[in-house]
């Protein structure tokens, strides 16, 4: 029987199920919702919208595609993890990028795929940070992801990752998190659709979410790690 | 939600107007630092070097002039600031710097902060105002030795004169650590327009029209305490919505920060200055008059 492309793994690495640790993060949510900045299902929405088009599809989106393309090769992978390293400022943040990219590492190591064992390797001797959206690409195209399902694959966990941390935060509901995931299709379609930036335009605007994980590396108690 | 902006590439033009502006700070054999080198061209202006510290009496103070009244279509703005082994030296622009409408084309400046062994190297300009329709490109580079102090902020605002709903059309800024082999540590770029601007990512941020940040360079950090002391002043500044974190590859510390207004990120960058000058020498500088 040949062998055609399958929506199947996409499927398995989106879902909540998959222990890949993103439970544990608010990419800032938790500051802006003590801080009353984030209060309801319309400024969960604009939130995460305004993550979508500032950061993910102008910076993330990039990093993932080079690194599925650079999936075989340990050198390329470590060049691109330096890139995000230094243009992701915030403690927090790295700190976040970092936890998560090594859950998936481990995890992936676990499963067999293909140099995630090496990866973590290079990640435990220094040599990697592990950032999440080289993970990303990485293992998911060593994971038989189709590429032109990576995009949607990771705004869609970033999505989730957020809107999660808004739910048990109390801002909103079950109904309500759907209700934005649909209403957040529609702009992570229009995203992808362009080609992603070349990795020297990188950039990311989003103030809010960076000094709200920074506020949160002091904050008194915390459900979440950012 | 705006859709992303593209910012063109730049092209070789004669048309395009090229100002320079260089100088290069030095101790002299007692320590006092002096300018050793300038040179500057239209729209730049070099004031006579000052000594305004009581506390740190060899270091240089520089007021950059611009004889232009603000940046304006096609220009192409370049300047070097270095200081050399011990230099001490603090760089402020005169006043705020106006980017102006421009219907097409853009402008650009870049800046390139060269700090070698041992010296302090402070860059506290006024905020870029974008008018309406501006475009423009801003380059900050820092290469500091590891032995080397650099302070330095940038901060822009949106401003529309005639309260007519409008603002500019696009913000491009770079913001690059490097060491003295080339090695990047820390790179800040975001791409903003007037339009992303006002959509913001939160309902309640509208309210600040001033950005910025604030970012010290250096490897004594944790010796000076320099992150504890800076946090309380950025927790509760008035008018002022901001955080301080560690910087990527240990290189420093930065604040990134949004205003009410000039008045207050000018007051919350002042304290900034006053608190790191304080950890980092011991003592705080005099406020210099503009």
């Amino acid at each position: 029987m040949s062998k055609t492309p399958s929506i199947l793994p996409a499927l398995q690495h989106s879902d909540s199920f998959f222990p890949s640790g993103a439970v544990s993060f608010s990419w800032g949510m938790e500051t802006l919702v003590t801080e009353s900045h984030v209060p309801d299902a319309e400024a969960v929405e604009k939130f995460i919208r305004a993550q979508l088009t500032e950061r993910w599809a102008s910076f993330d989106r990039s990093i993932i595609s080079a690194a599925f393309v650079a999936s075989k090769d340990l050198v390329d992978l470590r060049k691109l993890d330096s890139i995000v390293e230094c243009q992701t400022l915030s403690h927090e943040m790295r700190d976040g990028s970092h936890r998560c990219g090594l859950a998936m590492l481990r995890v992936h190591e676990e499963l067999g795929t293909p140099l995630a064992k090496e990866y973590r390797g290079c990640v435990t001797r220094s040599e990697a940070c592990g950032n999440l959206a080289v993970m990303q690409g990485f293992l998911w195209a060593n994971s038989d992801v189709a590429k032109n399902e990576i995009w949607a694959l990771s705004a869609h966990t970033l999505c989730v990752g957020i809107l999660g941390a808004a739910m048990r935060l109390g801002c909103i509901g079950h109904v309500h998190s759907q209700r934005i995931l649909a209403a957040l299709h529609h702009t992570i379609e229009g995203l992808i659709q362009k080609p992603p930036l070349p990795l020297e335009r990188l950039h990311a605007f989003t103030p809010v979410s960076e000094i709200a994980m920074m506020r949160h590396e002091t904050i008194d108690s915390r459900l979440f790690a950012n | 939600m705006p859709d992303s902006v593209e910012t063109p590439h730049e092209v070789a033009d004669e048309k395009l107007r090229q100002g320079r502006l260089e100088a290069v700070f030095q101790p002299d054999p007692e320590g006092r630092t002096y300018l050793a080198e300038q040179y500057s061209s239209y729209p730049f202006h070099i004031c006579r070097s000052q000594y305004l510290d009581k506390a740190l009496p060899e270091m240089a103070s520089l007021y950059l002039q611009s004889c232009s009244g603000g940046i304006f279509r096609d220009d192409r703005l370049s300047m070097k600031i270095q200081g050399k082994e011990d230099a001490r030296a603090h760089v402020t622009t005169q006043a705020s710097t106006i980017v102006h409408r421009m219907d097409e084309g853009f402008a650009q400046q870049k800046i390139e902060i060269v700090g070698e062994n041992g010296s302090l190297l402070e860059y506290i300009p006024d905020a870029i105002i974008l008018f309406p329709y501006a475009k423009f490109r801003s380059s900050v580079s820092v290469a500091a030795h590891p032995t080397c102090d650099v302070v330095i902020t940038d901060s822009f605002l949106a401003h529309d004169p005639n309260e007519a709903g409008e603002s500019f059309s696009w913000f491009e800024s770079e913001l690059v650590v490097s060491r003295p082999d080339g090695r990047i540590d820390a790179v800040d770029r975001f791409i903003v327009s007037g339009d992303t601007m006002i959509a913001r990512e939160t309902t309640d941020s509208a309210r600040f029209t001033v950005h910025g940040t604030f970012a010290v360079i250096t490897s004594r950090g944790e010796e000076c305490a320099l992150e504890s002391t800076l946090r309380p002043h950025v927790a509760g500044s008035a008018g002022v919505y901001a955080g301080v974190s560690r910087l990527p590859n240990d290189v420093g510390y930065w604040v990134r920060y949004m205003a009410i207004d000039g008045v207050a990120a000018k007051n919350f960058v002042t304290t900034l200055w006053v608190t790191a000058r304080e950890c980092l020498t011991g003592n705080q500088p005099d406020i210099r008059r503009k």
